[in-house]
């Protein structure tokens, strides 16, 4: 497997396509990040001086957004391009027990998901104690509200980009592993326009609340642990569903 | 040097189809094949359009599932060798790959994730003759380009097998003298090649054994010469000065004969026969030949009424006012 992925990032090294929008992703990222903050006066009619640290630090990573849509992108087009151009065959007859190839897949995305997030999150780590110091607005805490929103990034980039690839597998297409992932992204908040009761039921057994259970500082272990639980049983279901339909199909 | 790489293994690798069944819905693609590719030879494989050939081929490399039956290599399945394309190298499309990437580029992948020396991809960009174009995209290949890429690859694993779904399409005369010589240096060497064409006169050239498939089924499987033995397309053509006078000794002595042009078609004699029956009823012959049929023609005699999709004549003109 090793090999494999390997393989998968060679791919992306020698294809402009994929090197371009992985650098699109990091730089799109960047600039939303960068507007958000500065255009926190208009949004929220707060001055930028006074934020808190941890503030401006939720600000920016909210970059990770823009992150995990140009992922969801790209997880989807990677997975499909391989299945439908034919390269299927040639990848295939290397990897002919189709688990493998499919835990390849989503090991790469998570891989590079991960790397890009990290390399993010330092970007951003830098530029908000460039803002931080030049307006002399405190010192950072390294305690576990900071960490918590930074494990929260991570995993918000690392589990859009995986539904993104599980659903390209099933549904074969890059439109159709797009759609699966920004649908599970957007639809809380049109769950939202239903009465509260309604909503608030419909939006425990979708992930965004969970990924936000990491944001928020106020958060306790009971509630973490059932955030990664749902997390985790969306990842298990949504791969099981898709490995299946991949093990039948022949090509 | 592609001599020296494959003569490194002398592996008799053997290929069991059994009872090897594809149905998608109610059509049936392949109908219980029974099957052993022979080590060491060039197998032809042949069939009309739609008669199951791809399938099977892509069956043997668990890229298709079997509704019923296996295919065993070695005694296991194909998906559970640990490099399984070390045991066998396929060509199943040529037009099958990324066409962004440039030749050397695709092999390096595979070679990296199959856990290939790297060497190796510059051995088969030499043997392929794509070393000039080695750092062109696909996308500017001809078909014959492709094909030689495609070929490359199934050969980078120096395979003890190698399938090849249509090789001879879109190469060139070079391109084709080329895969003849490959395929008997591969033969030679203890390698088993599978190769499907409808070039009937590339398969005479240089296969030594033919399997013949139709409608999912299996109609033939031999040696060229035994092919040519049994078919009923070989006789011995007869022209006499009286040809009545040559039929009726020729009935007597239990030969099958019918006319042709200006003579007679005659089986189940040899020409060292007729030509005795003729000295001794003192009948002058004017040409005794032995009349043996192309590919084509047992192919065609074996496949009648076993093709899925039959063009038929048309008058163009009427067709098309």
């Amino acid at each position: 497997m090793k090999h494999l992925i390997k393989a998968d990032f060679k791919k992306i090294m020698y294809l402009p396509s994929y090197r371009y929008m992985i650098l699109a992703t990091i730089l799109l990222s960047i600039v939303f990040g960068i507007i958000f903050l500065f255009t926190i006066e208009v949004t929220q009619g707060k001055l930028l001086t006074e934020l808190s640290v941890l503030e401006v630090i939720d600000i920016t990573l909210l970059g990770m957004d823009a992150a995990a849509i140009m992922l969801i992108i790209f997880a989807a087009i990677f997975v499909t391009k391989d299945l439908t151009s034919g390269a299927v065959h040639t990848n295939l007859a290397i990897t002919p027990i189709r688990r493998k190839y499919y835990l390849t897949k989503l090991s790469f995305i998570a891989i590079l998901s991960i790397i890009i997030s990290t390399a993010l999150i330092i970007v951003f780590f830098v530029f908000d104690q460039f803002i931080i110091s030049i307006n002399q607005m405190g010192a950072l805490s390294f305690d576990s509200g900071f960490f918590a929103k930074i494990l929260g990034s991570v995993l918000m980039v690392l589990f859009y980009s995986l539904l993104s690839a599980a659903g390209a597998f099933y549904f074969q297409s890059t439109p159709g592993g797009i759609a699966f992932a920004l649908s599970v992204m957007f639809l809380p908040a049109l769950i939202k326009m239903f009465p509260d009761d309604v909503s608030e039921l419909l939006l425990s057994v979708f992930p965004e609340k969970s990924l936000h259970t990491f944001i928020n500082i106020n958060a306790t272990n009971s509630s973490w642990v059932g955030a990664i639980t749902v997390l985790l049983i969306w990842i298990m279901l949504t791969c099981a569903i898709s490995f299946w339909r991949f093990k039948k199909i022949d090509y | 040097m592609l001599i020296t790489i494959i003569l490194q293994k002398r592996v008799m690798q053997l290929i069991k189809l059994v009872n090897l069944t594809k149905k998608y819905g109610s059509k049936t693609a392949v109908d219980h094949l029974d099957l052993v590719l022979t080590p060491g030879a060039v197998t032809g494989f042949l069939g009309p359009n739609g008669s199951g050939k791809s399938t099977t081929m892509k069956m043997i490399i668990s890229l298709v599932r079997p509704t019923l039956g296996e295919v065993v290599v070695d005694g296991k399945a194909y998906r559970d060798f640990p490099e399984p394309i070390k045991r066998i190298g396929t060509l199943i499309d040529p037009s099958a790959l990324d066409k962004n990437l440039t030749a050397k580029q695709h092999l390096s992948i595979i070679a990296t994730a199959a856990n290939i020396n790297p060497q190796q991809v510059e051995e088969m960009l030499r043997v392929t003759g794509l070393e000039n174009a080695q750092n062109k995209k696909v996308k500017s290949y001809s078909l014959g380009m492709k094909q030689r890429l495609g070929i490359a690859t199934a050969l980078l694993g120096n395979p003890d097998t190698v399938i090849l779904d249509e090789p001879f399409n879109g190469m060139d005369v070079d391109g084709i003298k080329w895969l003849r010589g490959l395929f008997k240096q591969l033969a030679k060497s203890g390698k088993s090649v599978l190769v499907s064409s409808h070039l009937m006169s590339e398969i005479q050239a240089v296969a030594d054994r033919v399997v013949i498939i139709g409608q999912g089924k299996l109609l033939a499987h031999m040696t060229m010469d035994e092919l040519k033995r049994r078919s009923l397309s070989s006789f011995i053509y007869v022209e006499a000065n009286n040809l009545e006078k040559i039929k009726r000794v020729l009935l007597e002595k239990q030969a099958i004969v019918q006319h042709r042009k200006a003579g007679l078609e005659v089986r189940n004699l040899d020409a060292k026969e007729i030509g005795e029956l003729a000295l001794e009823n003192q009948i002058v012959l004017h040409e005794l030949t032995k009349v043996t049929p192309s590919l084509e023609d047992v192919f065609t005699e074996i496949t009648d009424g076993k093709a899925d999709y039959i063009s038929k004549e048309v008058n163009m003109d009427e067709t098309l006012n």
